[in-house]
């Protein structure tokens, strides 16, 4: 009875999502949503009239990351980014302490598989360099510290799948305090240059390039850091009794 | 009902809305293996791969941070520590023999 009503209630909602409310909206993709959005963004100005910005020839903007979401997420909102990052820290004190209080102290082994440790020996460099280039190239292209940290801790991930000795050591613990005490410390650092906490104080340069920006490539190196650090924390908790 | 199926029929002529739809689809089939299985373990990789799924959609929806992230977080990270999470709590709620052996090897 109760599979006959959720049948029931998902043809309704189906009924109601591709009959009656998808042909009210646009087609994709002729919305031309980019240009109403994106290129307006990008001509970004809170201060004065915008002028047209050209990649890789329009210097001294108010914010040079090419990346709108990047400019958005570490320059105008870059006090939200500091509290997800503290969110983060939160959840992962509670997976340590979870794992922490289960009764077995048993660490989790795998069988040892000769291929995947070969191979994982050549595939864990690229993966960390991977980690380590969309973290860095945040304001450049998609990505940013949180999928760049993501990334490094997979590769930690599978150097443990691989390796029953491997470990994951008290440097990460020291590499995530201090990657979180650089962010607010760049904040601060701000706050001492233009009188506001997190602001962009170092010149952006020339939309494009890579030393551009500001202090946003900066702060997603210590994010992305700080992110790896405590991810690999999180699994090796889990893992080791 | 004829809107209905006017809009399904339009969507599935073009390749990006028929492949839309399929992937659409496969995600469906495996939320519902998700929650039918009778194996935890099963459910997860299920979820796993409905993440992945949704990876092609962002791609596809032109939102490429997303996909970055739903392609690093949902179908790889967050699948380890549910299976990890699983294999401690499983070994807790087994006695005897049978613990031994699950806590073992893997």
């Amino acid at each position: 009875m109760r599979r006959v009503w959720a049948i029931l209630v998902a043809g309704v909602f189906l009924y109601f999502l591709i009959g009656q409310f998808l042909p009210i909206i646009p087609d994709f993709g002729n919305v031309d949503l980019f240009t109403r959005v994106a290129f307006d963004i990008i001509n970004k100005s809170t201060t004065s009239n915008y002028n047209s910005v050209e990649f890789k020839k329009s210097k001294d903007l108010e914010d040079g990351s090419a990346n709108v979401v990047t400019s958005i997420v570490v320059n105008y909102r870059s006090f939200d980014t500091l509290g997800e990052v503290s969110v983060l820290f939160c959840a992962a004190i509670g997976v340590g302490i979870l794992a922490s209080m289960l009764k077995s102290k048993r660490r989790i082994e795998f069988e040892e598989h000769k291929i995947l440790r070969t191979s994982t020996g050549i595939a864990l460099p690229l993966i960390l360099l991977f980690g380590a280039y969309i973290f860095i190239h945040g304001h450049l292209s998609p990505g940013g510290g949180f999928p760049g940290g993501t990334t490094i801790a997979l590769g930690v991930l599978l150097l443990m799948l691989s390796n029953n000795e491997f470990k994951v050591t008290d440097v990460a613990k020291h590499v995530e305090q201090s990657a979180g005490a650089g962010y607010v410390v760049v904040g601060l650092m701000g706050m001492a240059i233009g009188g506001v906490f997190l602001m962009n104080f170092l010149p952006t340069g020339v939309v494009g390039n890579l030393f551009s920006a500001g202090v946003v490539p900066i702060v997603y190196t210590f994010i992305g850091f700080k992110v790896g650090a405590e991810l690999s924390n999180v699994i090796s908790d889990l893992r080791e009794g | 009902m004829t809107d209905f199926f006017k809009s399904l029929i339009d969507m599935l002529r073009d390749p990006v809305g028929a492949m839309s739809i399929l992937v659409g689809g496969l995600m469906i089939v495996f939320a519902l293996f998700a929650v039918e299985a009778k194996k935890i373990v099963d459910s997860l990789i299920a979820l796993s791969a409905i993440s992945l799924l949704s990876v092609l959609l962002f791609v596809v929806l032109k939102a490429p941070d997303v996909a970055i992230t739903e392609a690093a977080v949902g179908s790889g990270l967050a699948t380890a520590v549910m299976i990890f999470a699983l294999w401690r709590t499983d070994a807790n709620l087994k006695s005897g023999k049978e613990s031994d052996e699950a806590g073992e090897k893997r």
